[in-house]
């Protein structure tokens, strides 16, 4: 979203507007074709011997240029890849399975660079490990001298107007990674009435000639290392005044664009013969605008480029053939979708002490592993650049606070989902695209603390600049309960190791509100505890805003609104103008998603705004995390583990006797007698026989000492000690088995050892087992 | 826009064999009205031309105007011009001109010959 000037925004709400676009398909030019020389070659190869070169020199050909391999001059259907060298036999290429060479297949290079995810190659030796990117690349000293976010300004096409056609060229916005770096560039325009330049910003560059032409810009440090640039232009003649004219029986079926998504996409249509409607082609659509009686294009993030509506590619898959009414159906996507289409192997970075080659060899691994001074942006550098080829073909800008971070761990997945995810659990963040195809990476206005003020005010809307109602959604009870946000604050190497510090806060406070739900995020990259408190309260009021969702159907073409980057659009709105009576007086709002609608008959081209109101929330309780104990994280603090309860026995049943049990029962009634030898008990059943338990009673007070009672086999004793008898006291013996066992024949006796009382009782219990 | 040179119906320089019987500037598309009631329309215009009866020959230029439209994609029309006096024709360029439609035949003739002009600049 851009800024427009007083004069600008006159325009805008000048009546009636007419736009009429324009669709242009790149149609890359063939740079070098020749056919296969190796009678031996096989999947997997990915050197490739080449002869019978039928157009162009092998030295025009440059790396990360597209190559088709086909059975016939120019064919593509054995499929595509990005050329890596060649030499004036071999063409190297990437990493590939996917093509299924043969001798003699026709190899085609083409002026069309694209989006690629690149492999990185790991070779093991023992316990060592060589970590090569993009298949061949050992690390020498790229993480310290760092590279560029390369911004040159989109894609482009165009008319010749009067015999000429100009575009505006600066890379103005190229950012250096390393701090102090500086640099130099050097532009190549092809087919344009210069060649080149060695300035920052070219400035307006003339093309005098219908044709698809290549613009490259290289820029190198002071160290000398290079980073390429690769724009794709082209130039067609109004239909009115020549033959090379862009596809005209076209439409738009829908085209919109959201933050969420990341970028844009639409459904075209054409019905024409069209041989470069492919997957992966560079589709730009630019416009011719009039607002009032004046001619003139407004809006666009890149400088003098207004008249660009949208770049964006034919995404794979997306092409249908409507042969019945002769016409050909196919989606295009911002540069986000595509990177959505490819996905690139894990990469894993951490930070280092300062020298990537001395952190390897002390902690292991490769230095590939270690970036000194490692944050957020440069972790996306490094993935862009390393594992992919965004930074050649688009604009690149981080927009926002950097942070410290420790390691960055990217899961093999799409190469979106990798930068997006780091910029989402990092700094709540996202990627997106704009209109034009540069990639934004920003902070989003949730996470911003006075994001009112911190933001650009791009518009201030009024009733001038919509048509219907405004659909105001209004909510009263916050979605959101409770937010639990935790992070890291990084504080970089002190001494031999790095420095960190977790901290933990919850929104609104330590309470939840009463309804709504629970979120928890972490992996933030902080600098301190308050900033994580500050930072829960915005994104807690921002998700339980009053007015998430606002949707304008805006009256003009009002191209100046864009998702990307996050700009505030101030509403005012009058009690009379919605039925609810709401009023606002230059509310903030920041865009979340455009649907644009194209009627070519009536030349209207109009856009539907979603905006979320701009929120300011408190500050959020900090969660004291408890202390690291003593013996560290590591061990696991010990809990004692309460015993376990007594195990209760099962009860045992009553021992089954093959006789049962018997009891035996005998009563000496009156005084007692030593050795009076009470009933004689013998065991005839033929097996042995156990006493279960003895059962002795005296029923007078003993005089001295009590009786003594003993219970014999065979004359001999079974108790161990003879029970003493004290004045109605009641003994009892049980578990005899172990000894009181009676074999067949023998006999138990009970017997009185030492009498003292009257009127014994005795029973026995005995049975077999 | 530039005067037309004819003074009469013409497409691309070349005048109607059969001049129309009736001209007709469309009512504009409305798209809306905006925050303070104001209508808000497209900035083209249509203009129908219609004939009652014409010999196969003159539908045939009709349709070959229609046909030349293919290749450039726009026309210019010679028409009475919009909201102006005196009556007088004006050429308008970068129109778009919908294919002629017709009734039946009539004696080896065709009627009820409509013709739209669209994309109409005023």
């Amino acid at each position: 979203m851009t800024t427009p000037s007083a004069g600008e925004l006159a325009l805008l709400r000048t009546h009636p507007q007419l736009t009429r676009l324009y669709l242009s398909i790149y149609n890359p030019r063939t740079v070098f074709a020749a056919r296969v020389n190796n009678i031996s070659i096989a999947k997997n190869d990915k050197v490739i011997a080449y002869d019978s070169v039928t157009t162009g020199n092998y030295l025009a050909v440059q790396p990360a240029m597209t190559l088709w391999v086909g059975t016939t001059l120019g064919g593509r259907e054995k499929g595509s890849i990005y050329v890596y060298g060649i030499s004036a036999t071999e063409i190297t290429v990437g990493e590939n399975s996917h093509i299924d060479w043969d001798d003699n297949d026709y190899i085609t290079v083409v002026n069309f660079f694209q989006i690629w995810p690149l492999y990185p190659r790991y070779v093991q030796d023992d316990e060592n490990i060589t970590v090569y990117k993009a298949y061949d690349k050992q690390y020498t000293d790229e993480n310290t001298t760092l590279g560029e976010f390369i911004n040159m300004g989109p894609h482009h096409a165009g008319f010749l107007e009067g015999g000429e056609h100009q575009v505006y060229w600066s890379a103005v916005g190229t950012e250096f990674l390393r701090t102090g770096a500086t640099g130099s560039y050097l532009w190549t325009f092809e087919g344009a009435t210069v060649t080149g330049s060695s300035s920052i910003t070219p400035g307006y560059i003339t093309y005098d000639a219908p044709g698809h032409y290549l613009v490259k810009l290289r820029v190198a440090d002071e160290t000398g290392h290079v980073e390429v640039g690769a724009r794709h232009v082209s130039i067609y003649d109004r239909p009115e005044e020549g033959t090379n004219v862009p596809i005209l029986k076209w439409g738009m079926d829908s085209f919109s664009g959201s933050r969420v998504e990341g970028g844009y996409s639409t459904r075209l249509w054409v019905e024409e013969q069209i041989d470069d409607i492919v997957d992966g082609a560079l589709v730009v659509i630019f416009a011719d605008d009039w607002y009032g009686d004046t001619k003139d294009s407004i809006g666009g993030n890149a400088t003098n480029r207004e008249n660009t509506v949208f770049c964006g590619y034919i995404l794979d898959g997306t092409i249908d053939y409507d042969y019945a009414n002769s016409r050909v159906t196919f989606d295009v996507g911002s540069p986000s979708e595509v990177m959505k289409l490819g996905e690139a192997f894990s990469v894993s970075v951490e930070d280092s002490s300062g020298d990537p080659e001395t952190d390897a060899n002390q902690k292991g691994g490769d230095p590939w592993f270690y970036l000194p001074d490692l944050t957020v942006k440069k972790a996306l550098y490094h993935y862009i650049k390393w594992h992919t080829t965004v930074n050649t073909c688009n604009d690149v800008q981080y927009v926002g606070d950097d942070f410290a971070i420790q390691f960055f761990d990217a899961d093999r997945t799409s190469i979106y989902d990798a930068l997006n995810s780091l910029l989402r659990s990092a700094v709540y963040g996202a990627a997106v695209c704009d209109r034009q195809g540069k990639l934004y990476f920003e902070i989003e206005a949730a996470a911003k603390d006075s994001a009112e003020t911190a933001l650009t005010t791009s518009m201030f809307v009024d009733s001038h600049d919509w048509i219907n109602q405004p659909q105001i959604s209004e909510r009263h009870t916050g979605d959101l309960s409770y937010l639990e946000g935790g992070g890291v604050a990084y504080y970089g190497f002190i001494g031999a190791t790095g420095s960190y510090e977790a901290f933990l806060a919850s929104a609104p406070g330590s309470t939840p509100s009463y309804r709504g739900s629970v979120q928890k995020l972490s992996g933030f990259a902080l600098t301190t505890q308050d900033q994580l408190n500050t930072l829960v309260g915005n994104i807690f009021a921002f998700q339980n805003s009053t007015y998430p969702e606002v949707r304008l159907d805006i009256a003009g073409n009002y191209r100046v609104f864009d998702i990307a980057p996050q700009e505030i659009a101030k509403l005012t709105v009058a009690p009379d103008d919605t039925h609810r009576g709401i009023t606002w007086t230059q509310k903030a709002f920041v865009i979340q998603a455009i649907s644009w609608t194209y009627d070519s008959q009536h030349g209207s081209f109009l856009p539907q705004i979603t905006v979320a109101e701009v929120t300011q929330g408190f500050a959020g309780d900090t969660i004291v995390i408890p202390a690291v104990p003593d013996e560290g994280w590591g061990v696991p603090p010990v809990t004692p583990v309460p015993p376990p309860p007594p195990i209760v026995p099962p009860e045992i049943p009553p021992i089954p006797g093959g006789f049962g049990l018997h009891q035996f029962m005998y009563t000496l009634p009156g005084t007692l007698e030593v050795n009076t030898g009470l009933l004689r008990c013998y065991n005839r059943f033929g097996t042995t026989m156990y006493i279960r338990e003895v059962h002795i009673s005296e029923g007078t007070a003993p005089s001295s000492g009590g009786s003594i009672i003993d219970v014999n086999i065979n004359g001999s004793s079974m108790l161990i000690s003879p029970i003493a008898l004290s004045v109605g006291l009641n003994e009892t013996y049980t578990n005899a088995f172990a000894v009181a066992v009676i074999l067949p024949g023998q006999y138990f006796t009970v017997d009185v050892d030492t009498a003292d009382g009257t009127d014994l009782a005795v029973v026995i219990l005995a049975g077999m087992l | 826009m530039t005067a037309g040179a004819s003074g009469t119906y013409a497409i691309n320089g070349s005048n109607f064999t059969l001049q129309p019987e009736t001209g007709q500037w469309l009512p504009r598309e409305l798209r809306g009205y905006d925050g303070n009631g104001r209508p808000v329309y497209s900035a083209l215009r249509q203009f129908e031309i219609r004939w009652g009866y014409m010999s196969a020959a003159n539908f045939n230029q009709i349709k070959t105007f229609y046909d030349s439209m293919g290749a450039t994609g726009t026309v210019v029309v010679d028409l009475p011009q919009f909201g102006t006096t005196p009556y007088q024709f004006y050429s308008y360029s970068g129109c778009h001109v919908s294919e002629p439609e017709m009734g039946v035949f009539f004696n080896e003739h065709e009627s009820e010959i409509l013709m739209v002009v669209t994309g109409i600049r005023t």
